[in-house]
């Protein structure tokens, strides 16, 4: 499924986050076939913002593959995130802006999930007050 | 003139000066978890930044170093430490050294690093000024020099060290809260110290004191992670202690959740955020502070045989101590305070937070008196 194409609202972006999830190459290096551990800090429905374990460049293409926590669901509970690195964020940090150019429609559900959920608990929060 | 003092702690730094801790630089509040990163691309992260990366860089994030400050590679607290935690240790004639990406650095080096990282404030002179650095009151003379030459390292001038449970009394004995023989109970992040101290003339005078180098916080953190991995084996025939990265974010997780249960009575474990490949990583595995309570009764019972000790050593009863003095952040614990209380009969003081105790005292210990 391509992005942009929902006609549905876009779900808000999730920040300060501390997602942990695996980052490997599109074309896996010998040296690292499995890649290594990212978090993702911050999380919208077409882009994140990663902190890596391992330096990337500009246009890298990467496999962010995230556990949305809390989902109980049949099957692989992994969701694949298709990616492309935009921009070095923060260098010394090694945080890059990054953004989703393909996932499966599972993996949409499941994101779009995760980005309404927190969108709702603060609804229901303002609501209680 | 400004006299600084620094707890160089095992999980966690703090500098003060002038009756206050100071603030990180990096805006991240006051304590400086004692953690280095060395990044891929040279740059090397400490504290809070460095914390984070043990989720996902483990074998490059170095913390909980001080247990094995000063100690020979062949001693049984390094080879324990070699057992324990994530990191390649190798010996370096006759000494342990981190084998990280940015070659072999020496728990001395690290402990210059994070030193570096609290005394870097730009306006302030704290590297030519008069610190006062504390020690465990057990520390060796090894362990000792150790610590002197990472401060040197750091380009610390002038440098005194002083006992931990010292600085702690001159905090008290600073804000007028005076005592004529006190308890320092210390149950750090990796060690609990526990020292008798009597008050002449104004300073406080250690008769006698005991230590356990393998208990503190950290230790709490295992016995909950070890709960946590049998509960996942048993439901799901997946074992979260085979891999030294997985087990080491398992233990960061339930040192999260362990800080979170002295306030609320549930916290909650994401094995998604431990394990991404376990088959159950949706699962949310909660923990009460109940079973944090039971799961660490040992380990509280464990710093009591330590205040039998001191106290038979000091010659007095637990009644004739007129002040418990806190410190530490696992005395946050409501389990910790309960089991105080009920053993010296009558509850620890803590007027100060027990993480800034020790730097506060230290940074005053001139002016009691």
């Amino acid at each position: 499924m391509s992005l942009g194409r929902s006609t549905k609202e876009v779900p808000p972006t999730r920040r300060n986050l501390e997602l942990l999830c695996r980052v490997k190459l599109a074309e896996p290096i010998a040296s690292s076939p499995h890649g290594s551990f990212g978090n993702i800090i911050e999380l919208g429905s077409a882009s994140l913002l990663l902190e890596a374990g391992r330096e990337y460049a500009v246009g890298d293409h990467i496999v962010v593959e995230v556990v949305f926590p809390g989902q109980k669901r049949k099957g692989d509970p992994v969701s694949p995130l298709h990616c492309t690195i935009r921009k070095v964020n923060d260098e010394p940090a090694l945080h890059y802006a990054v953004d989703i150019v393909r996932m499966g429609e599972i993996a949409q559900e499941r994101l779009e999930e995760y980005l309404n959920r927190a969108a709702q608990r603060a609804r229901d929060e303002r609501g209680v007050r | 003139m400004t006299i600084y003092g620094i707890d160089l702690g095992t999980s966690n730094s703090v500098i003060a000066g002038d009756d206050e801790v100071l603030p990180c630089p990096n805006g991240s509040g006051a304590i400086l978890p004692s953690a280095v990163a060395f990044m891929p691309n040279g740059v090397r992260k400490v504290g809070k930044a460095a914390r984070r990366r043990r989720a996902i860089d483990s074998d490059n994030t170095v913390y909980s170093s001080k247990r094995i400050i000063g100690r020979r590679w062949d001693a049984q607290e390094t080879q324990n430490f070699v057992s324990r935690y994530p990191f390649r240790l190798v010996e370096l004639d006759g000494w342990p050294a981190f084998e990280t990406r940015a070659g072999r650095v020496t728990p001395t080096e690290v402990g210059a690093i994070i030193l570096d990282a609290l005394c870097e404030r730009g306006d302030l002179p704290v590297q030519t000024s008069e610190v006062h650095l504390t020690v465990p009151a057990s520390f060796s003379t090894a362990q000792r020099d150790a610590t002197e030459q990472a401060a040197k390292l750091a380009g610390l001038q002038n440098v005194s060290l002083i006992e931990e449970p010292s600085a702690t009394a001159y905090a008290y004995l600073h804000a007028d809260e005076p005592f004529e023989r006190a308890i320092v109970y210390d149950l750090g992040g990796g060690t609990f110290d526990c020292a008798v101290l009597e008050c002449v003339d104004g300073e406080p005078r250690i008769t006698a004191h005991a230590s356990d180098l393998v208990l503190g916080g950290d230790d709490i953190d295992h016995q909950i992670a070890a709960w946590v991995a049998r509960y996942v084996i048993e439901k799901h025939n997946w074992d979260l202690t085979n891999y030294s990265e997985v087990y080491d974010r398992l233990l960061a997780r339930c040192e999260d959740a362990k800080i979170q249960l002295s306030d609320d009575t549930e916290a909650e474990i994401h094995l998604s955020q431990v394990d991404p490949e376990c088959p159950a990583a949706e699962e949310v595995v909660t923990l009460t502070r109940a079973l944090i309570e039971d799961l660490c009764q040992d380990l509280v019972r464990r710093t009591f045989i330590a205040c039998d000790s001191v106290i038979r050593s000091a010659g007095v009863t637990p009644l004739d101590i007129d002040a418990v003095l806190l410190a530490g952040g696992a005395s946050f614990m409501p389990v910790i305070q309960k089991g105080v209380a009920a053993y010296f009969g009558h509850s620890g003081r803590m007027s100060f937070d027990p993480t800034e105790v020790v730097a506060l005292g230290a940074s005053v210990a001139h002016r009691v008196g």
